[in-house]
């Protein structure tokens, strides 16, 4: 009689686990991917299916196995939970932050240099435009929180020497100008509007913060920190 | 007798119905979700050996139940380490 009483226990433990698990099994294939943080559900699905095994477990006499394993479950959860909060969530976003600067870079390099091909523009306006330009990146850099790289003068020295003409002669030296760009060809453009405003013969000693965020490629950011002597473009 | 051996095969028959959903978890594209599938099918192998051991009188399944679950166990923890530090 009592081996009765405990055969049906047993049963009714397993088909409960039986159920448990079907359950959860259309749970799984039923849920779709369209949903935020599904890992986390999936997890949930998870922690149903350790109990149930573990129902089953002392349902097959296995005392010790489903002990051992209720113990060492909750330590599972927790850690695929852990990992996937530290480790992939935050690339995953990166990814995503990285194809919005690209496009909004994008953009902005398109509107500068139409910008800067335009010579008719005087100087004031073009510093308030410059400005206006760098406002934007910066609230793009501050918006996804993009690592943002040192670049030493030389390499400001070594892309315009490429782009300007040979006649130009700059006195670039120190002063409080700052040039922050993600890029070399915005250091190119920036490097090309002030030669323009110095009819290729500048002494530049302003104190202009010049900043600038063109980006093509969102990995090639530089901070730019140029000490420019300049007269202000005038001659 | 009979209830018993019933609700063992109806526990197999739910265990592969809950392997297909183990395999459906472990064909995303995350790793994360590729640690959960697997975690969760190891687990569905080992109570299916245990039940399988239990019905052929087979006592070497046990042995390899308790050696999967634990060893599964050990490796998704080690694995979702690994994963935190990247």
């Amino acid at each position: 009689m009592l081996d009765l009483a405990i055969e049906i226990i047993r049963s009714i433990f397993l088909i409960v686990a039986a159920v448990i698990i079907l359950i959860t099994a259309y749970g799984i294939l039923k849920l779709g991917d369209d949903m935020k943080k599904v890992i986390y559900v999936r997890i949930h699905m998870l922690g149903m299916v350790d109990i149930a095994c573990v129902l089953a477990l002392i349902g097959l006499n296995e005392i010790l196995l489903a002990g051992i394993y209720f113990i060492l479950a909750p330590f599972v959860a927790h850690a695929m939970a852990n990992a996937y909060y530290h480790g992939e969530d935050p690339h995953n976003y990166s990814e995503i932050a990285d194809e919005k600067y690209n496009e909004e870079n994008k953009n902005n390099s398109i509107n500068n240099n139409t910008i800067i091909s335009n010579n008719s523009l005087t100087e004031d306006s073009e510093l308030k435009i410059l400005n206006d330009f760098n406002k934007k990146g910066k609230e793009a850099l501050d918006k996804e929180n993009i690592a943002i790289k040192e670049v030493t003068t030389d390499d400001i020295e070594i892309s315009s020497s490429n782009t300007n003409n040979t006649n130009n002669t700059n006195n670039i030296d120190n002063s409080n100008t700052n040039i922050n760009s993600n890029s070399n060809n915005n250091n190119t453009n920036t490097n090309n509007n002030t030669n323009n405003n110095s009819n290729n013969k500048s002494n530049i000693n302003s104190n202009n913060n010049i900043n600038s965020s063109i980006n093509n490629n969102s990995d090639n950011n530089y901070n730019n920190k140029n000490n420019i002597d300049s007269d202000g473009g005038k001659p | 007798m009979e209830i018993l051996l019933i609700s063992q095969y109806i526990l197999i028959a739910a265990l592969i119905i809950f392997m297909f959903a183990a395999v459906r978890i472990l064909t995303h594209k995350t790793i994360a979700m590729g640690l959960i599938g697997s975690a969760t099918f190891s687990l569905a192998v080992s109570v299916l050996l245990v039940t399988v051991g239990e019905i052929y009188k087979i006592s070497f399944y046990k042995d390899i139940a308790l050696a999967l679950l634990i060893l599964g166990v050990i490796g998704t923890i080690a694995f979702a380490m690994a994963l935190r530090r990247n």
